[in-house]
């Protein structure tokens, strides 16, 4: 196929430790949320890691993020710290937002995540904003924004997608097509089958991605953000991904509004897996990273259990500029 | 169409009437002239009369309420007419306040409201601060406000009359326990205000001497026993004291004037009023022209006048036409006091009880029935000597009654 | 000084900003050609497209442009139309601009400035004449600025746009075409900072927007009636200059309250329980609150004027005031 020759080896454990990073972050969260350490609610990625590694193997590291409510992964494929990101989901004064956003609204600007938005379809007119200055400023950067397929039938995400196409913004509108809306299933809630489709109705290109492939995703955001940062314009990929646990902490990963069945199969081509298939990677590599990453997981742990809570009165910090 | 019933204007100082009873209710048939309600103001209670025959369309006004000159109690109409009563809502632009506001400034406005039922006095956070700054009890303020609300200005007018009159700045309100609150009727806060202020402006003189009421108590114990007889008025002593004081001011005029502004004048007529007592207050009806009265018709006049005041019948008129008062305190053994000028008057006639005592006469030690007077007079009209001859041809002529014809 | 109108201070406060801050932009519905109320008339002609330029119909996604570029260290100044267009753009304004600093623990500042007219045209309806200034101060995170004048409307925008809080600066439809004196030199107000029109030692009217013309023909009425009225403007209600108001309130003892929308939960209210609570020793009556009626803005005149308060309505309440 000659895809995976775009993408060398050492790239691949990269891309793994990235991926197993995420993974085991969203398990370990998933843990403490059960456990009580983690608190208020939490959205995680398990399953839809390769989304996050895919795109952000396309963008540069001065390149935006704009994630949703469901954005750990997001964070860290920018590689954020995991001990800040750690202690921000225990609420600690460490945290990246020093307490203050939580698990739902974790930025780090740093790292060009500009924020996970709580509120479904909000990220697409802030990253249309985001796209409109960086054409101002010229500075050739790319906006990625991720969104769910339920996302794509509120109104936020066809005012995004029309003004974006008109003005050409350097924005990848990336949705991440879990299959389902909370307990909602696409095929209830979206007239299409694709939702790539809905980019022809604002003249932009919109593609259907295997969502579970970290390779097939870097190639389809690659040409994506070449175009938009050649000026073209935006591009819609819709990646076709299924997240292995339920919605948020509380739901369970089937039963109510998915099938055992539907999981098992999904979880036949889990990007993990994948991933070590195409990038050829041995067992002792998958096994050393596996084991740096709960280290360095444990480590961040360590650390957001030993930081202090934040001061009361930071509370009426930042409420203005 | 509608037609509104108001509070009439009935004597130039009323600015407010109480409800008293409404005769009429929503619904009943009303004849023009008929009295519709009852109202009390300062000085006497009245009937208002409709204005128009139909049917009382609605009571806007209830008992208890105080509502003032021109405000709307009530609208007759025709039966089937259909009233809007959102129209009479709010008191807005029926009432004189905004008239009072053009006139006097808004401080000044409303003088007479009364305090609520339940006695509570209101007072506006600012106005209770100062008076707690000061040592003020309020109880003893008068509010201006809506229900005799207490406002600053009202403790700053406490305050400015205290200082003028050179009293002390109201009684300290220290430890003391108030037992019971009574709220001011509007005649009480009438007198209160008018003996103040004629205590504060005429500068009382006063004379006393004693009278033999013999020849006096002989004329009205043939009177009572003919009186009794012939089914006619019994003869008090107070109509004797009013005819005589009558005549007497013939001769001694200044005692029947007034003050107004750098002038004295000298009134025509002579009333006499009569002090009366009631429940809580004082009235003071005059019996018109009584020089001229024979003392059957004064005796009358006078049953009448207090009949009628005891019964908060008097109209304003019989009020206001005294030029002379005479009060008798006798009857709660009250051997001697003195008054206080009932404004715009000169002078006032104090009585006390008819006493037997022992005087002397022609050296010899007798008993014979003695009464103590005291006349208050208002120096500014009146000089002491004036006074005194007025008060001397009172005693000469009681004891000699012939030389009062 | 020379005496021009609110929208002409408004341009030139918009124009000056962007020629000192070429991060400062324009954007919104017909802003091109400055139509509805002519505010960006000719900007575009100085500034050119790329700062000044028409967007689709599109109002959450107008506030989302600004939030994003915001964030990127632009200096967007969108207008919405009207301000009762503002609902649709809540979730921008209070979710993502008034907030995201906050939740970011202070990683991002959004430097946005979102300019809308509210308040009656003239039977505009109930879906174009509203004043919404309330909904805005109860939402922390934002400011909220309310210019009754064309020299506080172009102070104010200046420092609007140079603020790096999110601001909602909320316009008079009415007021726009009316003229007043601005200097020629440059000048800013400062958020926080009421504005004393008139003094007066028997009662405090504080006024937003335009009724503080109202409370001044009112105050001329009242003088002529022998009371004195002092006429204060915020200008700004969120921050709002409550040392000025509580200061005022404890030299005349009363205090109303005058406002454009409606009475129930509106900036009245909020201003009078501040009152209530710092000084109410001080108060020789109750507060009063004048506003429009808890109805929608009907649109034939008589029944928009009966809604709506004006100087007469004050003067009338006032006057219950000062007899209470």
């Amino acid at each position: 196929m000659g895809k995976a020759a775009e993408i060398s080896g050492d790239r691949f454990r990269v891309l793994y430790r990235k991926l197993m990073t995420i993974r085991r972050f969203e398990e370990k969260v998933d843990e403490f949320f059960r456990q009580g350490k983690v608190i208020g609610a939490v959205h995680t990625s398990v399953g839809q890691e390769a989304v996050a590694v895919g795109v952000a193997e396309a963008l540069n590291e001065n390149d935006l993020v704009i994630a949703t409510h469901r954005g750990h992964g997001h964070c860290l494929m920018r590689g954020a710290e995991l001990k800040p990101m750690m202690a921000e989901l225990f609420g600690k004064a460490t945290g990246l937002c020093k307490g203050k956003g939580g698990s739902m609204h974790i930025v780090d600007v740093k790292k060009g995540m500009l924020g996970a938005m709580g509120i479904v379809g909000a990220g697409m007119p802030i990253a249309a904003g985001v796209g409109l200055a960086i054409k101002m400023q010229k500075t050739g950067q790319v906006c990625a924004c991720f969104f769910g397929d339920n996302s794509s039938n509120g109104g936020p995400f066809h005012e995004s997608l029309n003004v974006s196409s008109l003005w050409k913004l350097p924005v990848v509108f990336v949705c991440e097509n879990n299959l389902y809306g909370i307990s909602v299933s696409a095929k209830k809630s979206t007239s299409v089958q694709d939702i790539a489709v809905r980019g022809k109705g604002y003249d932009i290109p919109g593609v259907v991605v295997d969502g579970m492939d970290v390779v097939a995703v870097y190639e389809a955001a690659r040409e994506a953000v070449k175009r938009a940062r050649s000026g073209k314009g935006p591009s819609l990929l819709e990646c076709k991904t299924y997240r292995f646990l339920g919605h948020s902490r509380g739901d369970p990963p089937y039963g109510p509004y998915r099938t055992k069945e539907e999981l098992d199969s999904w979880k036949k081509r889990d990007p993990r897996l994948l991933l070590i298939k195409q990038g050829g990677l041995t067992p002792e590599e998958v096994e050393q990273i596996d084991q740096e990453v709960s280290e360095a997981m444990e480590e961040a742990v360590r650390y957001a259990e030993e930081s202090p809570l934040p001061d009361v009165r930071t509370a009426l910090e930042h409420v203005y500029a | 169409m509608a037609t509104e019933v108001a509070i009439p204007n009935l004597g130039y100082t009323m600015t407010v009437a109480k409800i008293l009873k409404w005769l009429k209710s929503v619904g009943d048939p009303v004849e023009a002239g008929e009295i519709l309600l009852e109202i009390e103001t300062d000085k006497v209670n009245y009937g208002i009369e409709s204005p128009a025959s139909g049917v009382v369309k609605a009571i806007l006004a209830k008992v208890g309420e105080e509502i003032p000159v021109g405000g709307l109690v009530a609208i007759i109409g025709r039966a089937d007419e259909e009233i809007d009563l959102r129209l009479y809502e709010k008191r807005e632009e029926k009432t004189p306040v905004s008239k009072a506001v053009q006139a006097q400034g808004p401080r000044e406005v409303i003088q007479t409201v009364s305090r609520p039922k339940g006695g509570r006095v209101l007072v506006s956070p600012v106005a209770r601060k100062m008076a707690q700054e000061k040592g003020i009890n309020l109880t003893f303020v008068t509010g201006s406000g809506h229900s005799g609300r207490i406002r600053m200005a009202d403790v700053e007018k406490y305050l400015n009359a205290a200082k003028t009159a050179k009293m002390e700045a109201g009684p300290p309100s220290g430890p003391l326990e108030v037992a019971e609150i009574i709220p001011m009727t509007t005649m009480r806060r009438a007198i209160a205000r008018r003996l103040s202020q004629s205590f504060h402006d005429a500068p009382h003189f006063n004379l006393c001497t004693e009278v033999d009421m013999t020849e006096v108590k002989r004329f009205l114990d043939l009177n009572a026993q003919k009186a009794d007889s012939q089914a006619e008025v019994k003869l008090s002593v107070n109509d004797i004291f009013i005819k005589a004081v009558a005549i007497l001011l013939h001769a001694h005029p200044r005692l029947n004037s007034r003050l107004n502004g750098d002038q004295i004048e000298i009134l025509r007529d002579i009333n006499i009023g009569l002090a009366v007592a009631l429940d809580d207050g004082l009235i003071v009806p005059a019996v018109e022209k009584a020089d001229q009265k024979r003392l059957w018709q004064i005796a009358r006049d006078r049953k009448d006048l207090v009949e009628r005041a005891r019964q908060g019948r008097l109209s304003l008129a019989e009020i206001e036409r005294g030029t002379f008062t005479v009060s008798n305190l006798g009857m709660y053994d009250i051997v001697f006091f003195t008054s206080i000028l009932n404004p715009p008057q000169s002078g006032i006639l104090s009585i006390g009880q008819t006493m037997d005592r022992p005087v002397v006469r022609n050296g010899a030690v007798v008993i014979r029935p003695i009464v103590e007077l005291s006349l208050a007079v208002d120096h500014r009209i009146v000089d002491g000597a004036v006074g005194a001859k007025f008060l001397q041809d009172l005693k000469n002529g009681l004891e000699n009654p012939i030389l009062l014809i | 000084m020379r005496e021009i109108k609110y929208a002409e201070a408004l341009r030139e406060a918009l124009a000056e900003e962007m020629r000192r801050d070429q991060r400062v932009f324009v954007y919104g519905e017909d802003v091109e050609l400055g139509y509805a109320f002519t505010v960006c008339k000719g900007l575009i002609d100085e500034f050119g497209r790329e700062r000044v330029f028409d967007t689709p119909i599109c109002e959450q996604t107008i506030v989302g442009i600004a939030v994003g570029a915001s964030m990127m260290g632009m200096r967007p100044v969108p207008e919405i139309q009207f301000c009762d267009l503002l609902p649709m753009c809540m979730d921008q304004i209070c979710n993502s601009a008034a907030k995201l600093r906050y939740m970011s623990g202070g990683q991002v500042s959004l430097p946005l400035v979102v300019r809308s007219p509210a308040g009656k045209w003239g039977s505009f309806g109930a879906q174009h004449s509203q004043t919404l200034d309330a909904w805005f101060t109860h939402v922390p995170g934002l400011k909220v600025a309310v210019p009754a004048t064309p020299y506080d409307a172009k102070g104010l925008l200046k420092t609007a746009i140079r603020d790096d809080s999110p601001v909602l600066f909320i316009e008079r439809k009415l007021l726009y075409q009316i003229p007043g004196p601005v200097p020629e030199e440059e000048y800013l107000v400062p958020f926080g900072e009421a504005r004393i029109h008139r003094e007066g030692k028997d009662l405090t009217i504080v006024a937003v927007g335009r009724m503080v013309s109202e409370a001044l023909k009112a105050a001329e009425q009242l003088e002529k009636e022998g009371v004195q009225a002092t006429v204060l403007d915020p200008r700004t209600l969120v921050p709002l200059d409550t040392k000025a108001i509580l200061d005022s309130v404890r030299q005349t003892h009363r205090v109303a309250i005058v406002e454009e929308g409606p009475k129930r939960a509106g900036v009245g209210g909020e201003i009078a329980a501040l009152i209530a609570e710092e000084v109410v020793d001080e108060l020789d009556a109750p507060i009063r609150r004048i506003a429009a009626l808890d109805t929608p803005i009907p649109f034939s005149p008589v029944l928009e004027n009966y809604v709506l308060p004006n100087d007469r309505k004050i003067v009338e309440a006032v006057r219950d005031l000062m007899s209470i």
